[in-house]
């Protein structure tokens, strides 16, 4: 079996949805932080393989820009979450409710 | 192109690389140096921001786009450009009170506010799809960052938190948008792609227009991604709500309406539908939240809710006039949220104390000049003439009325009457009740210079529009 774009295509679209899920889902900050990474993972193998598809680099390029904010969020996101638990002794995002609703 | 006519092109950007060297100034200094460092660092920051005004306006325009088509001088970039840079100065003069009476003041805040306009900047001008986004995340990571900067706060972590995860889930979905647009084109110049994209598959171009739409109208705070915004603006302190209630939204308004002039060009039927349906609920849902709110801050948060509901107007009624519209709404959106918000930093003591109602009672007593700018702000946010927000209101519904969207122009005045019953009890507060409590009267000149000033703005383009008018005709994206 030959491999096409929309092998690539699928994949990427089950990662995003497993990411997506795992947002909604898991309620510790550090797991959500690593489905988000997961997300951002999944649209990079889009852009590479429709960058392949087009026959040219500039998707590939833009996945380094794409990995280059991601770790610039994981940076931010474990700062804020450090900052959280100095408060909380806790990274549940569900026990983050001091806010009125 | 080769490299002697990238450093000819490097005039353009002289605002923005101005404003990089002060910030990188000012982190040195406050890297460098012990805790006193902090007023050398406001200054540096302050000096940075209004030498890049002064450079904005000497700086010259074009309108074919430069670095291999990836940036665009032009006058539509320019008008937002003075929109940041003035936000920030103004942020910045309302940090004075603010860390003077909270402590514990942080000079990371000044240089971040800097980069984030700086991201803003490159946002309005970018015309390609990989400089639009990482100048977009360079603004989204940092308010992330500002949101949660007061440390000593557990609310202040927890706007912080809420608006991290919300704002990357929707950055993600609006890149996912991104890929199938370059997958469908092959292009990531906005120009290229409004050529290319109408010969791809409908549904296709469809769907990732609506992906890439979530993460503009997270940014914007329209209502199915509205929820981070009152939490946000409660827990954040109030000088840096100042700056998200108006340059990252006013950012976010300018790149979708050059998405909506070139890459999504073709398809104005259907995006023309989803603005009109976002704003009517938007507005509806922004104006009857806020009449049940107590916390003031909380009640600007559903106002700007409300007020982006009626930019959105102008966005589905789309046309010249309305372009001119929602420029000129944007800007004196600047001046009445930022009054309004030095208002709360006026009679805020601690956080948390002096953001209900009722602490603003009996302040038309203490400070009656302040309380009379208050009220021409309060009229303008209403739109009421003979303010601004009045002429703001009335070119946008004229727009409606103009493209045939007569139950839009009809929703929004509707909204207007709904939304004086709130700013009526603020005005009513002040003016009506009277309160025991004493203000510390330190260091309130600057507030009060702030809200003297937007206030002047807001009465000057309320009574004698055409001049602004004339200059944003001028300059607005054909």
């Amino acid at each position: 079996m030959e491999l096409t774009i929309n092998h690539y295509l699928v994949l990427s679209a089950i990662l995003f949805s497993i990411g997506t899920a795992g947002v909604l889902i898991r309620r510790t900050g550090i797991v959500i932080l690593m489905s988000i990474e997961l997300m951002l993972n999944a649209v990079n193998i889009t852009l590479v393989a429709f960058s392949r598809y087009q026959q040219q680099v500039t998707g590939e390029i833009l996945v380094f820009f794409v990995m280059a904010v991601a770790a610039a969020e994981a940076a931010v996101g474990l700062a804020i979450l450090v900052v959280v638990y100095h408060h909380k002794k806790s990274v549940d995002v569900d026990e983050i409710n001091s806010l009125r609703r | 192109m080769n490299f002697s006519s990238y450093y000819a092109q490097l005039k353009y950007l002289a605002p923005e690389l101005s404003l990089v060297v002060f910030s990188i100034v000012a982190l040195c200094v406050h890297m460098f140096s012990k805790k006193e460092a902090n007023k050398i660092v406001k200054f540096a920051a302050i000096t940075g921001l209004i030498a890049s005004l002064i450079i904005l306006f000497d700086t010259p325009l074009s309108n074919n786009p430069l670095y291999s088509g990836s940036i665009i001088i032009d006058g539509f970039s320019f008008f937002f450009k003075i929109i940041f840079l003035l936000s920030g100065i103004m942020t910045i003069m309302l940090c004075y009170r603010f860390y003077n009476f909270e402590g514990s003041e942080i000079g990371e805040i000044y240089y971040l506010i800097l980069f984030a306009i700086v991201g803003m900047m490159f946002t309005v001008s970018s015309v390609d799809l990989i400089t639009f986004y990482v100048s977009f995340e360079t603004f989204a990571i940092i308010s992330y960052l500002l949101a949660g900067a007061f440390k000593k706060d557990l609310r202040s972590a927890e706007a912080g938190v809420k608006y991290f995860i919300l704002g990357i889930l929707s950055s993600a979905i609006m890149l996912l948008g991104m890929a199938f647009v370059y997958g469908l084109t092959g292009e990531t110049n906005f120009y290229k792609i409004s050529s290319a994209l109408p010969q791809a598959d409908l549904t296709l171009a469809l769907v990732s227009m609506a992906f890439f739409f979530v993460g503009l109208f997270f940014k914007i705070a329209l209502v199915p991604f509205h929820m981070w915004t009152p939490d946000v603006y409660e827990g954040t302190p109030t000088p840096i709500v100042v700056l998200f209630s108006t340059a990252p939204k006013a950012a976010t308004f300018a790149v979708l309406a050059r998405l909506i002039m070139t890459v999504f060009s073709g398809y104005q039927f259907q995006w023309s539908i989803i603005f009109t349906f976002i704003a009517v609920v938007t507005m509806f849902w922004g104006n009857l939240a806020a009449l049940i709110q107590n916390n003031v801050k909380r009640m600007m948060a559903f106002s700007s809710i409300a007020h982006a509901g009626y930019i959105m107007i102008g966005f589905a009624a789309w046309g010249t006039l309305s372009i001119t519209a929602i420029m000129f709404y944007l800007i004196v959106y600047l001046f009445m949220n930022t009054a309004a918000f030095a208002l709360i930093i006026l009679v805020q003591k601690k956080m948390g104390f002096g953001e209900n109602v009722d602490d603003l009672k009996g302040l038309a007593r203490r400070y009656p000049m302040v309380a009379g700018c208050i009220i021409v702000v309060l009229l303008s946010l209403t739109g009421m003439p003979p303010t601004a927000g009045f002429i703001g209101k009335y070119y946008i519904f004229t727009a409606a009325v103009e493209k045939g969207f007569y139950l839009l122009a009809v929703a929004g005045a509707l909204n207007s009457v709904i939304s004086l019953f709130y700013y009526f009890r603020i005005g009513k507060a002040m003016f009506m009740e009277t309160g025991t409590e004493e203000l510390s009267d330190k260091n309130i000149s600057f507030v009060k210079s702030v809200i003297v000033a937007c206030s002047i703005f807001i009465l000057y383009a309320g009574i004698f529009p055409s001049k602004l008018t004339e200059f944003i005709s001028s300059i607005a994206i054909k």
